[in-house]
């Protein structure tokens, strides 16, 4: 694993949610922190919103037979076109929620974006030496057989424990995180805070 | 007068074309606003994680602003 760390070697696996030294920057990203892992949930989860849209796009199929009854052609039109706006604007703000909820994972911090729906940003973060224990929950038929789960990492003190949720091949997230917590303490020569 | 018109000419086919004008109006500038947002909100996700996508979100959020657009002048003048 640490081989993954040194390697620069950039790894995009599962659509881009877990991405190893992906060229990604963020907001609050200092001049020599490096983003060594990205995760993001994992596609298999995505299914819901991807089916209720293709459900929305043959929908129109069935209710504009009885409406041709009752409606103008234009009227029709309008009523179609709404719709499928409406369905272009729920696929993009789910995109928008799968490429921009993402957990960062640094050489020196760990940092998590949350955004629910378009209107409420997130972002928690927790330096390396402060972390004090990293678990992995992983329960149910899918989760196993598509490999992901939840990444909890708590932190000491008052600061926010950090959790990643439904991420792809949680146990190897998490030893990269407690190989990058091994060579902080190495590079730093202390032991994180208890 | 302009009310006994309007009594006279209550009909199934007059009450469908007004409540389609006007939950499509406001409909379409409710969509219009939120595009509005959309488009602002992609600008500060992406400034929150710069992620190499070429400018394609931007780009899908302002089509959805034009579509918007356009939903306003299809109801305003040809429904």
């Amino acid at each position: 694993m640490e081989e993954k760390i040194n390697n620069k070697n950039q790894e995009h696996l599962h659509l881009h949610a877990f991405c190893l030294h992906p060229n990604v920057r963020f907001e609050s990203q200092t001049k020599d922190e490096e983003v060594v892992l990205t995760l993001r949930a994992h596609p298999i989860t995505q299914i819901s919103w991807i089916t209720i849209a293709l459900i929305m796009f043959f929908l129109p199929v069935f209710f504009n037979i009885p409406l041709v009854d009752f409606l103008t052609n234009n009227q029709i039109f309008f009523i179609n076109f709404f719709w499928y706006s409406f369905l272009i604007s729920y696929v993009f703000l789910n995109i928008l929620n799968y490429l921009f909820n993402v957990g960062i994972v640094t050489n020196k911090r760990i940092v998590d974006v949350d955004f629910h729906g378009i209107l409420y940003k997130e972002t928690t973060a927790s330096s390396i030496d402060k972390i004090e224990d990293v678990t992995i929950k992983s329960a149910g038929y899918i989760p196993s057989l598509f490999n992901f789960g939840n990444v909890f990492v708590q932190t000491a003190g008052n600061e926010q424990n950090i959790e990643f949720i439904n991420v792809p091949k949680p146990t190897e997230a998490a030893s990269i995180i407690n190989q990058l917590m091994k060579l902080y303490r190495h590079n730093h020569g202390h032991r994180p805070n208890n | 007068m302009a009310i006994d018109q309007i009594i006279n000419n209550i009909n199934l086919e007059f009450l469908i074309y007004w409540l389609v004008k006007i939950v499509g109006i406001i409909g379409s500038v409710l969509y219009l606003i939120f595009t509005l947002v959309l488009i602002k909100q992609t600008g500060v996700m992406k400034k929150t994680i710069e992620i190499n996508d070429k400018n394609i979100l931007t780009i899908i959020a302002l089509i959805q602003f034009f579509l918007a657009i356009f939903l306003i002048i299809d109801i305003l003048f040809f429904v």
